[in-house]
C-alpha cells in the first residue's frame, strides 16, 4: 500500500507568486502590526462572554502601587515583619478600649501577630531538625 | 488617604494579606483584616468593596448593604458596588430597594439578568407584579 505523505496545499508547484517590489519593501515588523490590527474579534469577545459578569462574590486581587516592587519576596517578608513589628508595637502602647475603630485594628494586628509567631516557630524548629 | 502612621504600600501588603486569606476561603480571617483596613483608610473603594464581599460570604447581608452604600455615596457610577448591593437587597428581601438599583443599572445598560430572573422569582412568590 502506498501513503501520500505530502499535503496538497504544501506542493511546491502550488506557492504563491512571489511579492510585488511595492510589498517587498514592507518590514517584516510593519507585516506583523497590520495582521495584529486586522485580527477579527472573536464572537465570544464581541458579546463580552470573557468578561466575568458582576457577581456578589467576586473579587479582584488589589492594585499593586507604582513605587513598589513586589519580585523579590525576601525584600517582601521583610517589609511585612516591619510593619507588623512597628504597629503591634505602637499600638500595644496605645489604649485598647479607646474606640471601637481602633479595636478593630487591633484585633487585626493580634491575629496577624499570633500568625507571624506560629510560622517563625515552625521555620525555627524545622532548620533545627536539618541541622541535626 | 490612609489614617497617620500608615502607609499605601503596607495597606496594599494587609489587603493583598486579605485577598489570599479570601482566596483560600478563610472569609473570617479576610474579613478581620478588611474591617480594620476600612477604619484605617475609609476611603479605600477597594477595602470597602472587599469588606461587602466577605459580609455577602459569610451571610452578613445587611453590613453588605451597608458598606456598599458608602461606595456608592463616593461613586454612584460604580456598578460594580450597586450590582453587589441589589443582590444584598434581594437576600434581605427588600424588594423595592432592588427594582431601584435596577432601574438604575438597565439605564446604564448593565448585566442584570440574573437579577431579573431573582426579582421575577420573588414576584411569583408573593404574587405582586413585577
Amino acid at each position: 500500500m502506498r501513503v501520500e505523505y505530502s499535503l496538497p496545499s504544501l506542493q511546491l508547484d502550488k506557492l504563491p507568486e512571489p511579492a510585488t517590489p511595492e510589498e517587498a519593501a514592507i518590514s517584516f515588523r510593519e507585516q506583523l502590526q497590520g495582521l495584529a490590527g486586522e485580527m477579527p474579534m472573536d464572537w465570544q469577545q464581541e458579546m463580552k462572554l470573557d468578561s466575568r459578569p458582576p457577581d456578589a462574590t467576586y473579587l479582584e486581587p488589589p492594585a499593586c502601587p507604582s513605587t513598589m516592587d513586589i519580585r523579590d519576596p525576601q525584600s517582601e517578608r521583610a517589609r511585612w515583619r516591619t510593619m507588623l513589628t512597628r504597629h503591634g508595637t505602637s499600638m500595644a502602647g496605645a489604649n485598647r478600649n479607646s474606640s471601637t475603630n481602633r479595636h478593630s485594628v487591633q484585633v487585626m494586628l493580634d491575629m496577624l501577630l499570633d500568625m507571624q509567631q506560629a510560622e517563625d516557630s515552625i521555620v525555627s524548629q524545622s532548620s533545627a531538625l536539618t541541622r541535626g | 488617604m490612609p489614617e497617620m502612621g500608615w502607609t499605601t504600600e503596607e495597606i496594599y501588603l494587609l489587603a493583598d494579606r486579605g485577598y489570599a486569606f479570601y482566596r483560600q476561603g478563610c472569609y473570617q480571617e479576610a474579613g478581620i483584616i478588611f474591617s480594620a483596613l476600612v477604619t484605617i483608610d475609609p476611603f479605600n473603594t477597594y477595602c470597602r468593596d472587599a469588606l461587602a464581599t466577605l459580609c455577602m460570604l459569610t451571610g452578613d447581608f445587611s453590613r453588605a448593604a451597608e458598606e456598599l452604600s458608602v461606595v456608592l455615596q463616593q461613586n454612584p457610577a460604580n456598578h460594580t458596588a450597586r450590582t453587589r448591593r441589589c443582590e444584598a437587597y434581594c437576600e434581605l428581601r427588600e424588594w423595592e430597594k432592588v427594582r431601584e438599583d435596577m432601574q438604575i443599572l438597565r439605564r446604564a445598560g448593565q448585566f442584570v439578568e440574573r437579577l431579573n430572573w431573582r426579582l421575577q422569582a420573588a414576584s411569583a412568590i408573593s404574587g405582586k407584579p413585577s
